[in-house]
This record gives C-alpha cells, structure tokens and sequence, in this order.
C-alpha cells in the first residue's frame, strides 16, 4: 500500500505578527513548525503502516522555500520519504494552486490513501485535502476520527454538525484527520538526526504539471478591531447581574 | 568567523525543545511541589534515546558533538532543572567512566541499560568535608584481595537513594591528595551500600538527593574505573570542562524560560494605563538581560565548539560556567521584580527559576574556587 | 455574470447564514451590477418559497440521487451547474457543509477558494474579500480580480436586510448525478444543542473556573435565558467534563456571536484567539488581572458559580 501525507508548514502559534509597509506586509517571526493536524495526519499513517504490517509512506509540501521543516518533522516522526514542491510561483498561492501542485506530483508517485490534516493552524481553511480529492477524483471523509481499513473498503467514524457519523468508502481514498483521531508522537532522537541529515528531494510546478495560475492577491492586513477598555461592573453577584442585564438591553441592545 | 548554529543543529534544537515543551513542561509545577522522582516522564522521556547523546551508536547513543549536547542540556533545563539534574547523570557524570574504563560486561550491564533509562545512575563527589576541594576525600579505598573494599559517606548525591548503580571517587590514601583518587564502580544490592539521609533542596527539585553510605563494601578488581591506581583525578580533568560548560548551558536555559515569562507578563500586565513594558526602566532591564544572556550564550557554544576541536578549554570552561551562572542569577532576580508580587507567588514561574538557578552555584565548581583558579591562571599562567 | 449563494436548510427554513450571504450578496450585486441567484438542492427545494423576494433568480437542483445532503453527488450536482453559468462568485455559509461542498465545487471549476471569509465588498472594480490570518493575529483583504472565486462566509459576518426583489424567477434544474463515493452507515444524532455553536447569536463558555462537571449546568441554565448555546474552554474539554466539539478557541471552534459571555476563564491566547471577534464581550473571573478582561466589553469580578445564576435569575425576573 503506498501513502501520501500531505503537509503544510505553518508559523508558531505563539510567532509574533507585525503588519508592516502601510498594511501592504505582513511580518512573521521566524519560527515555523508542522501544522498540528497534519501531525496528526502522519500519526495515522504510520498507525496504519503498523496494522497492516507494510506500506510506503511519503510526505510532500509544497511551498516556495518554506515546507522543508514541516518535511523533516514528518521524517523524524518515521514516514519512509519526503518531496518538497518548490517553486516561486507557490508565493501567496491559494488552495487551488497548492492543491493542484500535491495532486498532480501524488498522482505521479501514485498513492491508495491520501491523509491530510483537517484544516491549518493558521488560516483555518481546510480546503487543500478535499480540493486534493476532488483532483484525483477520489472519495473523501474529512475530520475522520477513528478509521478501519478491511482490504479495499474503509470505515472511518467523523464528528459534524450532524452528529457523530461512521461513512464508509473504498480505497483510493483521501481522509483529513481531525483532533482526537489519534496522539501525534514525539520523535524520538534517531529519528530527528536522520531527518536533519536527510536531502529533502525538490520539484517545480511544470514537473508536476501545473501551470501556475493567478491566486487571489492580497489588498492588505489589517489588525484585529481593537476593543475599548473593558468597563467592570461593582457589586454584589445580584446587583452586578441586574446592572449587566440593564446594560445589554438599554446600552448595548444585544438582548 | 562563523557564531551560528548549522541549519541541522537549528532543526535540532527546534525538535528538543518541541519534545520539552510537550512531553516535561506539563509535568514541572508537579515535579518542584512533590519533590519526588517523576518515574512515568523518566520512562516516556529515556524512549526517545536522548540518554546516549554523546555515546557512539554501538552502545546504542548517536555520538553527538559538544555544540548539539550543550543545545540539549539548555532546552532541556528551560523546561525542568530538576528533571535535568537526573537525566545529565544518565548522559554524562555518572556513565562516562563505565564508557571509558568499564569491561565489556560491566558495560552490558550498567551502561546500555543506563543509556536507554533502564537503569538509573549517579555520580559521588561530595562528602561533609568536602566538595569542589575533592583532593580532601575521606572515603577510603582498601586494596584486599580480588577487589577492594570501599568505607565512607558520601553527600549531595542526585538520584542517590534510587540509582542502580554509582561512580565513587574514593582515596586509597587521604595523604596522597589529587594523586590518591580513584572511581569505583558500586551497584545497587552490594553489601554494605545503603542510603542514608534525604536532603530537602530550595530548588532543582524531582530527582531524590541525599547520602550514601559505605561500610565495608566490597567491589571486585574490574570495579576499579581507570587504568591506573591514582589517576582519578586526570580522568576527573577529561569531563570536567563539559560538565562545566553544560552547567553553563544549563543556566542559559533557566534564564531563557525566565526572560520569557518575563517578557509576555511586561507585554500584557498593565500599570498606569500602560503595559509595564513600555517603561523605560523596565525596558533597561530587558535590554541588560539580553546582552548579558547573549555574552553567556556566545560563552557557552565557543566553550563546546572548543571541546569539539579538542582545543584547551580549562579556563574558558571554568569561565564560562560562572559567568553563564552569575548571568543566570542575575536575570532571574530581574524577572522576579518585573513580576512583581507576582514574582513572589508560588503560581507563578519566577519563583521558582528563582530557586532553580541556585543549584548551578555548586556543580562544577563553586564561584569563589572557580576565581580562584581562573586568577592564578591568568596571573601566574602554566 | 451573477453571485450565486448555496442555500442551506436548518429546520423548516433556511439558516440564518443563507439570509446574511443573501443580503450581502444583493448589495454588493448592486454595486458590481451582479444578480444574486441562490441555488437549493435536493429535497431543500421545498423551501424554495421562503426565499421571496431574496433573490433574481433560484435555482433549485433536483435529481435522483439528491435527496438529503449528500456531499459527493450534491457538490457534482452545484459545479455542474456552475460550469454552465460559471458565477463570479459562489458564496457558502461556513459550516461542516459548506466546508465539504465547496472545495470539491472550487476545484471542478478551477476557482480560487477563501475560507473564514468575514467580509465581502465592491471596491475598485474588483470583489474584496476579507479573512483572518495567522490564527487571527492580522486579517488580510484580498481583491478576487477577474477569475471566479469560492467564498465560504463565516455566521454573523453580514446583518440580513429585507428582501425586496420583486419577481424572483424560480428554475428548477434536474441534474443526472452519480450517488456520492462516500456512504454514511450510521448517524448518531448529537444529543442537547439545537443551535449550532458557530451560529449562535448568544454563546455562554465556562471554563477551568466551573470547578467540576456538574456546575456545567449554570451555563446550559443562562445559554437557555438567552436562546443561546454553550461552548468550554480547552481545561473543560481536557478534564473531561466536556465534549470536544463545544470548545471554543484555536483547537476547537472560533465563533462570533453578537454576544459572548464567558465565565472562569483566564483568558490564554489559545482561547481569545476563537471568541475576539464576537461582539459584546462579558467576562466573569476571580481574578480581577485576569487577560481574559482585555478581550471583555463588561467584566465582573466574582465567582462564576455564583455570578451565573445572579444573570440568570435576572433576565428571568423582568
């Protein structure tokens, strides 16, 4: 069985932001790590190399310059190999473009399962695993949560809006791994010197066969709104309550 | 000239300081409160084969240079001193002399076992009466027949009252000073070794530290860790200076996790309408700790990369670790007064890098012995 | 060219997201000189009157194998469609629906896709669109140019305005489409929450200062005053005493009401990082330093299990 991770790189969550040239930049402290889900991804990859007894597992990001750490993490965790798309034209690529990169180089490498993290840890959007799928033109169960593979038929459990859901497909198939669905490891020593040493093989858009496309382009950033200063309410636990409830409704008409 | 990290040594320490911030940081208020040996971590932590840094991979280690070691040691301590004192034992004090002198068995039986966290070490310097002043060991060594037999107490020893086994230093005769000393290798069960009292510590807590006492212990010939009889004290010179800059990396860590806390408190606390980092004098305090944390940081990696080289380092270690120490000290008395009361709080951080950074005063060399060395050095040279 | 909205059904109408993209969509349609058509699928085209008024144009897509939601046939039934029209913009409500239905459309057709899209305008001859990056630390405008784009629009982004569009034209299109790769054997319902906590106009979040799992009820008790839902923080859902699927917060769900009241939580940026842009703001904490009063319109300083009934008791008293 062959496997593909896909994997993005994103800021630290703690990376310090700064909006920089009039709104026209974005400034973002130096400290990169694999997107959380995607770890969670590569966990249940190798969870599934284990039960099955032998699959190849492969990593790929795709990025220009940036993906490479989010890689080694992957290869430290213990996945077999990694491919870094890297090209200019991925700069301030949508998911479209970074979908099309990973769909057309999986397609080359082949792959019966496609793994992705659910969503990002820094936009939040979610789009690349299921843009992948619908690429391939092959099933997708997003945020699946726990996962059986009996041959070619997959039963994967996901919790939605809905409920909680037990789908089944069969393989190829392209599953994004939501929290909960497995612990991702930490790497052990020998993996994390492996992976340091490891020449991370490079490809560019057209040796995928994409032909970059426009993305949407940024305008420019703008901070959060900023809040005025929180006004407290004195009091007892009664009188304080009767005062917020007045202000919601008088004030503030929320209720 | 060349002050960076290579980009895999960048990666490196990015991946140590993921594995403390998830797997030991949970873990530290606990650790500091009971004071007990956390045994879970200890297992969780020692499968990750961090234990054998610094050890070829024969023996199951990945032969890491000093610059990769010391990165280990400062992301390590950023995350718990206490958990870092009873892990340095595994990876260094107490395993270097089996590497160096152990016979293949002993080296089957204590030191692979060690390096993988199967088998808990320590190291015995300090007695009552003595400590940086090891040449006044009064723990004597008997040659008998087939063996020796070892009678003495020993104090101050991490991991002490739980290690499987323990390097001793140890005098054949207390008249013979530094020419007198020699490491025995004693383990767990062997008659006559026990441990005696517990020590309750103001910081550094998790790993147990106490006495341990040796009354009429017999160890055989191949105990005896070293060549030649006498010669303790030049083997002692082949890890002092690592021990040092570790300890000094060890205090870039400390520093690090406190000049961090300190830095997001100034960031969001705020006085007068303001965040307190907007004021001068604090921001004095954060531009001194700063510089005075890159001098260390610059001290301790030139030491290691000097280790590496095989460059004479006695001086430049002795200097680093008091510096790096001193340092330390000082940038954790900083971040208790940006804290503010809160500095004084058991809930916050500060307090209790505050009593961490003290335990670095003593290993390696207490400050006013390190002077001492480094100005004759300087003064009357070699 | 036109926007087209994709409607989604809650109940017996259609989610209060559909009418905020609606409105919004007739605004800026007026502005670039866009209709707005919004498109209803499967047995979601019985309520295809409720949209009156909404819109120039709906479209209602009826086959076969679109039934119930079904992400794979009714995402092979909207690009379909959309190939044939190719819509300058394709609006979604962002919730688990939308997030399944519209990279599979936006791939199809080859569309640029923005996801947590919190505002849309007519600017400079070009659609902007606007989302938080970086986890919320800075938001971006995007200009979506010529080409077509995806949108998928947070709940409570827009304010739904009256639709007066006088003679909508209703189509209904029936479409061939295969049953979707992906079958679902079993759905346990969620038990409790009616409303979505992403959509909720009123979310009550409890957090490590609840003390144990049985004071979850004084939330559940003010979420019910207010018509609104109950969501906790991470300490909740690590301990135990909550489902993952009710946390707010970076690891969790980001939500927006128009008013959020928080109780017992200190405020760690994994947390602020899913609520800051909601609203009004009431916090609730012991600790009167706590960060979470930064993030806060109203503060109380007090224990939450004694403040929390006092509001509840107070909103029911008048």
């Amino acid at each position: 069985m062959k496997i593909a991770v896909l994997v993005k790189e994103v800021p630290d969550l703690e990376a310090h932001v700064e909006i920089a040239a009039g709104g026209k930049a974005l400034i973002l402290e130096k400290k990169r790590v694999l997107n959380y889900y995607d770890e969670i991804a590569v966990e249940a990859a190798l969870q599934v190399k284990q039960s099955i007894g032998s699959a190849e597992i492969y990593a790929v990001s795709a990025g220009n310059g940036t993906g490479i750490e989010a890689l080694r993490r992957a290869l430290a965790m213990g996945v077999d190999r990694v491919i870094h798309i890297n090209d200019p034209a991925l700069e301030g690529a949508g998911p479209l473009v970074v979908s099309q990169a990973l769909a057309g180089l999986v397609k080359r490498e082949g792959f019966d399962v496609v793994f992705a993290g659910k969503k990002s840890t820094d936009d939040e959007a979610g789009m690349v695993g299921p843009m992948v799928a619908a690429l391939l033109g092959i099933a997708c169960v997003q945020g699946v949560t726990a996962l059986r593979i009996d041959g070619k038929d997959i039963t994967a459990k996901r919790e939605t809006e809905r409920g909680t859901e037990t789908v089944k497909a069969s393989l190829p198939v392209a599953l994004t791994a939501e929290k909960g669905f497995y612990t991702p490891r930490v790497p052990q020593v020998m993996g994390i010197m492996k992976a340091m040493k490891a020449e991370v093989p490079k490809v560019s858009l057209a040796e995928v066969g994409v032909e970059a496309v426009s993305s949407p382009q940024v305008r420019g950033y703008n901070r959060p709104k900023v809040r005025l200063p929180v006004k407290m309410i004195e009091g007892a636990a009664s009188q304080a309550a009767s005062e917020l409830v007045r202000l919601l409704r008088e004030d503030v008409k929320v209720i | 000239m060349h002050f960076g990290l290579t980009e895999e040594q960048e990666f490196f320490r990015t991946a140590v300081s993921d594995t403390v911030e998830r797997m030991i940081m949970p873990h530290v208020e606990k650790i500091d409160e009971t004071d007990e040996f956390p045994t879970e971590l200890w297992k969780e932590f020692s499968a990750l084969g961090y234990l054998g840094l610094r050890y070829p991979e024969e023996l199951g280690g990945i032969a890491a240079d000093p610059v990769t070691s010391m990165i280990f040691y400062e992301e390590l301590s950023r995350g718990s001193v206490g958990f870092a004192q009873a892990v340095i034992m595994n990876t260094l004090m107490g395993t270097h002399f089996l590497y160096r002198f152990g016979s293949p068995e002993i080296k089957e039986r204590c030191l692979v076992p060690a390096l993988r966290g199967e088998k808990i070490t320590t190291m015995c310097f300090t007695e009552d009466q003595s400590g940086s002043d090891i040449a006044n060991t009064r723990t004597l060594a008997k040659k008998v027949e087939g063996g020796w037999v070892l009678n003495g107490t020993k104090n101050w020893i991490t991991n002490g009252p739980i290690a499987d086994f323990a390097t001793v230093l140890a005098t054949t005769d207390p008249a013979l000073g530094m020419k007198g000393l020699n490491f025995f290798l004693v383990e767990k069960g062997t008659e006559g070794f026990s441990p005696g009292q517990t020590i309750h510590k103001l910081g550094a807590r998790g790993p147990v530290t106490g006495e341990l006492v040796f009354v009429d212990v017999f160890v055989p010939d191949e105990n005896l860790l070293g060549e030649e009889v006498g010669r303790g004290a030049d083997y002692l010179g082949e890890i002092l200076d690592e021990v040092r800059c570790m300890t000094g990396a060890m205090a870039l860590g400390i520093a690090r996790a406190a000049f961090n806390d300190a830095l997001e408190y100034a960031r969001k606390r705020e006085a007068f309408g303001k965040p307190i980092g907007e004021y001068q004098l604090i921001r004095a305090k954060f531009a001194d700790m700063a510089t005075e944390m890159e001098a260390s940081r610059l001290m301790v990696y030139q030491t290691a990369w000097m280790l590496g080289e095989g460059l004479p380092t006695r001086k430049i270690a002795a200097m680093t670790k008091m510096f790096a120490t001193e340092t330390c000290l000082k940038v954790v008395d900083e971040v208790t007064r940006i804290f503010g009361a809160n500095g004084f709080a058991q809930e916050y951080g500060p307090q209790r890098y505050f009593r961490d950074a003290r335990f670095l005063l003593y290993g390696g060399g207490t400050h006013e012995i390190l002077r001492n060395f480094i100005g004759r050095e300087i003064v009357v040279g070699r | 060219m036109a926007i087209w909205t994709v409607c989604e059904a809650r109940g017996d109408d259609f989610s209060p997201t559909t009418y905020e993209l609606l409105s919004q969509a007739r605004k800026v349609g007026a502005e670039a000189g866009m209709e707005t058509v919004a498109v209803v699928v499967g047995a979601e085209a019985e309520l295809a009157d409720k949209l009156t008024g909404q819109a120039h144009q709906v479209i209602c897509l009826k086959g076969g194998n679109l039934g119930i939601f079904d992400a794979g046939s009714w995402a092979e039934a909207l690009y379909g469609t959309c190939a044939e029209a190719y819509p300058r913009l394709i609006l979604f409500c962002d919730s688990d629906r939308g997030r399944e239905l519209a990279p599979a459309v936006a791939a199809n057709l080859k569309y640029a896709a923005l996801v947590n899209v919190t505002s849309l305008e007519w600017e400079d001859g070009q659609f902007t669109i606007t989302r938080p990056v970086c986890g919320g630390k800075a938001y971006a405008t995007y200009g979506a140019g010529e080409r077509g784009c995806v949108a998928v629009v947070r709940p409570n982004s827009f304010s739904i305005e009256p639709g007066e569009i006088a003679s909508a034209q209703v189509q209904t299109v029936e479409v061939d489409v295969a049953p979707g790769k992906v079958s679902v054997e079993e759905l346990k319902p969620r038990e409790g929450r009616k409303i979505p906590l992403t959509e909720a106009q009123v979310v009550v979040c409890g957090g490590r200062g609840m003390k144990a799992e049985k004071n979850l009820s004084l939330l559940e008790d003010l979420a019910e005053a207010l018509g609104g839902a109950v969501g906790v923080s991470r300490a909740v859902v690590d301990a135990g005493w909550a489902d993952h699927n009710d946390q707010v917060g970076k690891s969790g769900k980001t939500v927006s009401p128009g008013l959020y009241i928080v109780a017992g939580v200190s405020g760690a940026v994994h947390h602020t990082m899913g609520m800051d842009t909601s609203k009004v703001v009431v916090a609730i904490n012991t600790d009167a330093n706590a960060t979470i009063f930064r993030f806060a319109d109203y503060g109380i300083v007090g224990d939450a299990l004694e403040v929390l009934p006092a509001i509840t008791k107070a909103l029911r008293a008048n």
